[in-house]
């Protein structure tokens, strides 16, 4: 059994490894920031969660300890990959893109949020933290 | 954190009034047993006590509380998803690692929404940037469009109608 | 034990005024009056048992290793003294609680009060050098705040200042000459030292010893040259000049010479320094009191004559000396006490206490006037009162003593202060009562009982320690004689008016005489003598604190003129040198461990945190890369402690990078991008050699640590009881909460104290030229329309549930795996940082509704309470008390008072980091609200607000 499992754990470590290399990769290789953010967003979170499956399984099999928790990291980096990903991303449009030229059209009577403030009504009391 | 007024408001039947998002307490519990990997009663216990006490909390935060249809959508989703997610790894590190940097179309794409739900728009961006090749930006100021960045469109027609088919019908489904 | 309470009283009491301040004046006075009544009658029930010579003692031991025991004992010069205080102190409270307008916070003045009393008590009863100069400093606070009591008068904050100061440094005298003494003797028991007179007065250290004592006294008594600050504290409500300025405060000095009289008297340098220094005090009060046309200024600088008086007699060394002083010490406390009584009470009904506008006062007070007579017969010396019994005692005692081989200067000068003493009296009276009454008093009126009757029943017993002498003052002198001799062997005293003619007896005469002449011709000659005579000390004084002040203004703004880089150059030398000389005479020794080969990852990890301390460096022009940089170190310094297998640290260091970094980038938004090179090469040079310095020496001491072989042991010891004895198998956590749980108390107390501080330099922006550049605050940094963008808020929405359980989840495992009351609480206030930038600030603030000034004080206040409650067990402070259950079907449990005191951190760091949070933000928002701020206004007057 345990070379078996030693294959697996092993596996799951190279193939973890790897994503998170070819993340890092992609952000030399890419020519500009929009397509340099597809692959921390994308390549990591299958990196991150081969190796937490690895750990798993090494530690039941060796430890006898069943940890579910480390799914969760996976889980919270679900949640947060997009949400930074979406907060470069808009920083570059900012910076860098002007609504009318650079960008298609929203086929809608308005802008891009980022260009024009969507004020839903629960935000609109004209302050924030962030200054 | 909440105002005493706001618990305290005798209108709300019980159940409304103690466990204002059932599906958070839900959540909640499961999410602490599966934290503190302890599934003994005691860890169920706590994490019932923290299920219940965490929402009624945080309960002023939520100005609407989202409507969840169909629990066994929320499974199929996550589980396309999760697949969608390992061949877009796969596919974006195929892409880095074998093509010329020269040969990829990176491009803008509008996607015209039909969801309405703030959060269902909250997780249809997320997929969209974990899934194959894509990177959500932005919404248009009113909420119906969606900025969406490909890093190799060669197809715009076919990744808009995967987004809106294979997403956006489900997320309809689930968030009303 | 009922020696104790005699103390404890007043000290207690004194918290009742305030208690009672809204009950009333009534009630605040009755307060007052009711302690100063129990205290005095369980004084006075000693009083048979003491004047058969016997003495009560008790004592407690206070810091023992210092030799500071909170030592009390009863004897007959104590009895003396504290009579005094508490008896005349009861007549004061009536006094006051007249004299004092309806406005006037008495509770606070009678707080004050009662606190002066419990340490002048504390002063009469002390029986160990260090308590005694407890209760002597409180006596120099207690009246700070008593002549300053009318806050609103500068002079009453000049005079309280100026007494604060004198009789404050006289203080510090007096602890190097008491420890002096104390180290002499090798005790610090006063009853004791008398046994060891001769071996103190041996010692080569005694005449230091006696100066340092003679200056502590001098400026407590007001005693040439210090007694300028006693005319300037006349600025203090009359009732507290009685009390502390004539009965008792300044008596404390003549009392403490009197206390030590049978140690230290009988020398050269004793009688030089002491009754030399009486002598002239004693002359030049009485001078200088003759040409002041204000009365309590006059009744000032007669009583600093009169000090010198007894200071004089008691510098003769004899017998005779110290009788005639205890003798005029309660004399003078009776009859000073009604004068003062008596300008108050001028004061109160006609509005002035200047004898050019007063005159014939006769008419409209004449129970003033007669009480006023009698005091001042007194003060003169005149028969029959109690004064002409001590003042021929005095010119007796002083007769039979020369001085630098004079057998007749000191008589002479006795004689012409003697003199001077009846011609002021009999202008004050003159003055005051006789003649034809200033147009402007015509509207005085008769003043109420409650201010004449303690002036009356003062002057009475003036009068009866005179007429009565035998009976009445015979018994008291001798018991206080015997208190003060210390043993047995004290002389039996007989007291008569009439020992038929002799020397004392025509200087009196003499004495009448010339004062009346004095007097009556005053206005004649008084512009010869111009006020040339007593401001002197005070116009040193004055200068000395000009020079002091201008000097510390000089070196403040030299050192602390606003610029940084200064601040931290000169921390750093100062740094540098002492460290340098820390380790000067031996250097720095490599240790001998053995090194551990290099590994690759290692090197990678090291290569990689100098390249970022590096680019930090080099970036520093541009603030934010800089910023971001200085993260990345702790990133990778959290690394590297995940390399070294130290996960707790790892976890609080990237919450902590986390968090300093969006305040930081919050602060810097409003401070230049860039930083201007404004520094020479010269001084760029030099901070670069500062900082190289510096760098190396921190190589220097890790390196000399980590190859020394620390102390294994130390380490051993901890892991082996963190189970055991703390409770939880997390030794990080366990040493953070237990083993050095008053560091981590105390490392909260900086955190809450940096976030009051952070909350006061911000609050500050919000005024003067700060906020006019916010309100004209230009962005300089393009900002979006959309400041709340919708799918962020949609997720961090979820995000709060979901970091509060993980936060609980640190919480709560902290114990016994990674996590902790600190990380737990950085985890939340992320958190909450998320939605309060995300949603923006009034949002999350109307929802979020924490108060985080509260909080960081509940924080603090429950991890102080777990430590104390550890107190009350029995255990040393913050010792942590655990407890395993294992329950039924629910899994086992460990309960731990470290989770207390977790919550405690977890608290104050939530508030300290939310606290500077929303005082960054309000500067945001002040900006943002620049251009709206008077629809804003408009907006907040409609709510009402």
């Amino acid at each position: 059994m345990t070379p078996w499992v030693e294959f697996v754990v092993a596996a799951l470590i190279v193939i973890g490894t790897v994503f998170a290399l070819v993340g890092s990769i992609g952000l030399v290789k890419l020519p500009d920031v929009m397509t340099r953010l597809h692959s921390p967003t994308k390549a990591t979170t299958l990196g991150v969660g081969a190796l937490l499956v690895a750990s798993i399984i090494s530690f039941y099999h060796w430890k006898g300890k069943l940890a579910i928790n480390e799914l969760l990291i996976t889980l919270f980096l679900f949640l947060t990959a997009p949400v930074a990903a979406q907060f470069l991303a808009r920083a570059y449009l900012h910076l860098h893109c002007d609504s009318a030229g650079d960008l298609p059209a929203t086929n809608r009577p308005c802008q891009w949020s980022t260009f024009q403030c969507a004020c839903p009504p629960d935000a609109e009391d004209g302050s924030a933290a962030k200054p | 954190m909440t105002k005493p007024s706001e618990i305290a408001s005798p209108k709300l039947p019980f159940r409304q009034r103690w466990i204002p998002h059932p599906s958070l307490t839900g959540v909640m519990i499961l999410l602490w047993v599966a934290m503190a990997n302890n599934f003994s009663p005691g860890g169920w216990l706590l994490g019932t006590c923290l299920g219940l006490a965490i929402p009624l909390l945080t309960q002023s935060i939520w100005d609407t509380t989202p409507k969840i249809a169909s629990y066994g959508n929320v499974l199929i989703y996550a589980l396309v998803v999760l697949w969608d997610v390992l061949v877009a790894n796969i596919e974006v590190a195929w892409l880095i690692l074998f093509e010329s940097p020269r040969d990829l179309r990176p491009q803008w794409i509008t996607v015209p929404l039909d969801l309405r739900s703030r959060e269902g728009i909250a997780v249809l961006a997320g997929t969209v940037t974990l899934t194959p090749g894509t990177v959500s930006c932005d919404l248009s100021a009113d909420g119906r469009s969606m900025l969406v960045h490909c890093l190799d469109a060669r197809d715009i027609e076919e990744i808009i109608r995967r987004i809106k088919t294979r997403y956006e019908a489900r997320l309809l489904r689930i968030f009303r | 034990m009922r020696l104790m309470l005699i103390i404890a009283i007043p000290f207690f009491g004194a918290l009742l005024p305030m208690l009672l301040a809204r009950a009333g004046r009534r009630a605040c006075a009755i307060a007052t009056g009711l302690s100063t009544l129990m205290a005095l009658v369980l004084l006075l029930s000693h009083a048979p048992v003491i004047s058969a010579g016997q003495a009560f003692a008790v004592s407690h031991q206070w810091v023992p290793q210092v030799g500071m025991d909170l030592a009390l004992r009863l004897d007959g010069l104590g009895l003396l003294m504290a009579g005094l205080i508490l008896g005349i102190g009861l007549l004061i409270v009536i006094y006051a609680y007249h004299y004092l307008g309806k406005d006037e916070s008495l509770g606070a003045f009678f707080t004050y009060l009662l606190l002066f009393q419990g340490s002048m008590v504390g002063i009469a009863l002390a029986d160990n050098l260090l308590s005694l100069l407890v209760f002597w400093e409180g006596t120099s606070l207690a009246s700070f705040l008593l002549i300053g009591f009318w806050r609103h008068l500068t002079e009453g904050r000049q005079g309280a200042r100026m007494a604060l100061i004198v009789t404050g440094g006289g203080g510090l005298a007096l602890i190097a000459g008491m420890l002096l003494l104390g180290d002499i003797a090798g005790t610090m028991t006063i009853s004791e030292l008398t046994a060891r007179r001769e071996a103190i007065q041996q010692s080569s250290r005694y005449p230091l010893a006696l100066l340092l004592i003679a200056v502590g006294c001098f400026t407590k008594s007001a005693q040439f040259p210090f007694h300028f600050w006693l005319p300037q504290a006349m600025a203090a409500p009359t009732p507290v000049s009685a009390y502390l300025h004539s009965a008792t405060m300044v008596k404390a000095g003549v009392f403490l010479l009197a206390r030590l009289w049978p140690v230290l008297s009988g020398t050269e340098w004793w009688f030089y320094t002491i009754a030399s220094m009486g002598a002239v005090t004693f002359l030049l009060g009485s001078v200088v009191a003759l040409f002041k046309d204000d009365l309590k200024a006059l009744l000032a600088y007669s009583t600093i004559s009169h000090l010198g008086l007894m200071t004089m007699l008691l510098g003769l060394g004899t017998e005779a000396g110290l009788i005639a002083t205890l003798l005029h010490l309660l004399n003078h406390a009776a009859f000073k006490g009604a004068l003062f009584l008596t300008v108050g009470i001028i004061d109160h009904e006609t509005g002035s206490r200047d004898l050019r506008n007063l005159g014939g006062l006769w008419r409209i007070l004449p129970i003033t006037g007669a009480i006023a007579l009698l005091g001042l017969a007194a003060n003169a010396g005149l028969p029959p009162l109690g004064g002409f019994l001590s003042k021929e005692m005095m010119l007796e005692a002083v007769s039979q003593v020369s001085w630098w081989g004079q057998p007749h200067l000191l008589t002479a000068i006795a004689a012409i202060a003697g003199t001077f003493a009846v011609a002021y009296s009999a202008r004050f009276f003159a003055g005051a009562f006789l003649g034809e009454p200033g147009a402007d008093l015509e509207t005085a009126h008769g003043p109420s009982w409650g201010l004449v009757g303690p002036a009356a029943l003062l002057v009475v017993s003036a009068l009866a320690f005179g007429v009565f002498a035998q009976p009445l003052a015979e018994p008291i002198l001798q018991t206080a004689v015997r208190g003060a001799m210390g043993n047995g062997d004290a002389p039996t005293i007989h007291l008569k008016l009439w020992h038929g003619v002799n020397l004392p007896l025509i200087l009196s005469g003499v004495a009448i005489l010339g004062g009346g002449i004095l007097a009556g011709t005053f206005d004649g000659w008084r512009s010869l003598l111009k006020r040339r005579l007593a401001i002197e000390g005070q116009r040193v004084f004055r200068a000395c604190e000009w020079q002091l002040v201008s000097v510390s203004r000089h070196v403040t703004e030299r050192f602390h003129g606003g610029s940084l880089a200064n601040y931290l150059t000169w921390f750093l030398v100062g740094v540098l040198a002492l460290g340098g000389l820390s380790v000067w005479p031996s250097g720095l020794r490599s240790g001998d461990r053995q090194l551990l080969p290099i590994n690759v990852l290692a090197l990678l990890l090291i290569t990689c945190l100098a390249a970022a301390c590096l680019m930090t460096i080099l970036l520093h022009r541009r603030r934010l890369l800089s910023v971001l940089m200085a993260n990345v170190v702790g990133l990778i310094t959290s690394i590297g402690f995940i390399y070294f297998s130290a996960p707790d640290l790892a976890l609080t260091q990237i919450s902590v990078e986390v968090v300093t970094l969006i305040l930081i980038l919050l602060a810097l938004y409003f401070l230049p991008k860039e930083t201007v090179a404004e520094a020479s090469p010269i001084q760029r040079w030099r901070d670069a050699a500062l900082a190289g310095l510096c760098g190396a020496a921190m190589f220097a001491l890790t390196w000399v640590v980590l190859s020394s072989d620390g102390p294994t042991d130390l380490a051993n010891y901890l892991i082996e009881q963190s189970k055991p004895a703390g409770g939880g198998s997390n030794v990080v956590n366990v040493i953070l909460v237990d083993f050095r749980g008053f560091d981590t108390f105390n490392e909260i107390m900086v955190l809450a104290i940096s976030a009051l501080i952070i909350y006061a330099l911000l609050d500050g922006a919000m005024h003067g030229a700060a906020a006019d550049k916010l309100d004209h605050w230009e962005h300089d940094i393009p900002r979006s329309p959309e400041k709340h963008p919708a799918m962020f808020i949609s997720f961090t929405r979820a995000l709060l549930p979901l970091a509060l359980l993980v936060g609980v989840y640190m919480f709560l495992r902290g114990h016994n795996q990674p996590g902790g009351g600190f990380v737990a609480g950085l985890v939340v206030t992320i958190a909450l940082i998320v939605q309060y930038m995300v949603s923006g600030y009034q949002w999350a603030a109307e929802r979020i509704s924490i108060d985080y000034h509260s909080w960081i004080g509940w924080g603090i206040l429950l991890a102080a309470g777990t430590g104390v409650a550890s107190m009350i067990l029995g255990y040393p402070f913050l010792t942590n008390a655990h407890e395993h259950f294992d329950l039924p079907y629910l899994g086992s449990l460990d309960i731990s008072s470290a989770l207390v005191f977790d919550l405690g951190v977890l608290m104050t760091v939530v508030g300290a980091v939310m606290l500077a949070l929303a005082n960054l933000s309000r500067l945001g928002r002040r900006a943002e609200r620049a251009a709206q701020k008077a629809a804003e206004a408009a907006k907040l007057l409609d709510r009402g607000e």
